[in-house]
């Protein structure tokens, strides 16, 4: 059983729904969304900006605002409403110095006034930055990806029922499985599109007047698909051998994308996530493994609930 | 139409996530320590600029072969000035001063190409 409601200036309506309702997260850059259609009555009576809550079975889904309403001649108002990520989407400058990306995010939190919930600390100060006129995502994920540069941890930026939340990738894992069993279809793809076999990293060296090259290579896998090259010029603070075996560990290995069409549906899943798909019998290889939910789509009716995942990994 | 509108869009702030080398007019807003300022809304501090030797002072070598006059309780004469003298030449930015800068790419770095002023 779910649960809407609509709050307007204090009054919280339970509003008809005619249909599936749909829950969409993304990993990067995109807020949560829900979309649902309302049947109009005499009672109901909502306004952009109004709070939706929705949950299913007593627990927490979703909690946002409405922003889109689109109505046709039927009396049945197709509504979207989008989490406090879409505030994320505006625009403005910045310049921080001796801050972390989770300060980043509480600074911004702080400017806009949104609620913060739970912030990881990423651990990496980043001396000094300047981010002129762009999205708040953007600003955001910049520090985050400067993490990334130096610590080699990612991490999800989402709405966790009304909170900004923060945390790394490997802590959210989530102890399910899915599999042929548990879904309808799949669309499995494996390429070498962004794999690397050979990292080429260049730093040019002004004292010395010279350029140092870092190589690392991993010769079987270029006699298998051929020399797939990646370069990139460094600066002096990075540890060049290092850098270059961690990416190619990194990326190293096909490029593997899955996707999953109505599977039993479980409100953990949202994009950012991580669970085990268990594919045993496909082609060449088997899945048995974590994979990282890039997009999950939700559907709910009265006593349904399946969603779609994209998933990507790399073997 | 619509589609196309909002591709041309999204490519532009593609491009403009990158920060783009991009020609600037900055005032500044104060000396120690020096601080630019840009459309009233973004101060640069002196971490992410680069000065030019247009706008900091500048010690200047150059040889002369001139002569000056003198007067006083002598008759007026003349003295020769001759050889290779040092210059300062004072070109340290003051607040209040219009300046033109350069971002190189990515937006961590801003040149200060020279004064410029309303013509």
């Amino acid at each position: 059983m779910y649960e809407l409601n609509i709050e307007n200036e204090g009054v919280k309506y339970v509003p008809l729904i005619e249909g599936d309702i749909t829950w969409t997260t993304e990993r990067l850059g995109s807020p949560g969304k829900l979309e649902f259609n309302v049947l109009k009555d005499d009672v109901i009576n909502f306004q952009e900006g109004n709070r939706v809550s929705f949950k299913m079975n007593g627990e927490n889904v979703f909690l946002g605002y409405v922003w889109d309403k689109t109505r046709n001649k039927d009396q049945i108002i197709k509504v979207t409403a989008y989490d406090q990520l879409r505030y994320l989407k505006y625009k403005d400058t910045y310049v921080y110095k001796d801050k972390k990306a989770s300060d980043v995010v509480k600074m911004i939190a702080s400017d806009q006034n949104l609620e913060l919930g739970d912030i990881e600390d990423t651990g990496y100060v980043i001396a000094e930055r300047l981010r002129d006129n762009e999205t708040f995502f953007d600003i955001i994920y910049d520090a985050l990806n400067l993490t990334f540069d130096n610590t080699k941890k990612l991490y999800v930026l989402y709405d966790d029922f009304g909170e900004l939340t923060l945390k790394s990738m490997e802590s959210m894992r989530i102890n399910l499985v899915v599999g042929e069993d548990t879904a309808e279809d799949f669309d499995y793809k494996t390429s070498l599109d962004d794999v690397y076999n050979q990292i080429k990293l260049a730093f040019d060296n002004k004292n010395t007047g010279k350029r140092e090259i870092y190589i690392a290579k991993d010769s079987n896998n270029i006699d298998r698909w051929g020399r797939l090259q990646y370069f990139d010029k460094i600066d002096e603070k990075t540890n060049g051998k290092v850098k270059a075996d961690t990416l190619l560990e990194l990326f190293n290995r096909k490029n593997k994308s899955l996707s999953i069409k109505n599977a039993i549906g479980d409100i953990r899943v949202r994009a950012g996530s991580s669970l085990v798909i268990n594919l045993p019998n496909i082609g060449d290889i088997s899945i048995q493994n974590y994979m990282l939910i890039e997009g999950a789509t939700h559907r709910f009716s009265n006593n349904e609930h399946f969603m779609d995942l994209k998933l990507r990994g790399r073997l | 139409m619509q589609l196309l509108k909002l591709m041309k869009r999204a490519g532009v702030e593609a491009v403009d996530t990158a920060s783009p080398m991009k020609t600037l007019i900055g005032t500044v807003t104060s000396i120690e320590p020096l601080v630019i300022t840009i459309e009233q809304r973004l101060a640069i501090p002196a971490s992410f600029l680069l000065l030019t030797d247009n706008v900091i002072d500048e010690e200047v070598e150059i040889t002369v072969d001139d002569e000056v006059e003198q007067s006083g309780s002598l008759e007026p004469h003349k003295h020769g000035y001759i050889g290779k003298k040092t210059h300062i030449h004072h070109k340290n930015l003051k607040v209040g001063e219009m300046v033109l800068l350069l971002r190189v790419q990515g937006g961590q770095q801003f040149i200060v190409l020279n004064r410029v002023v309303s013509a």
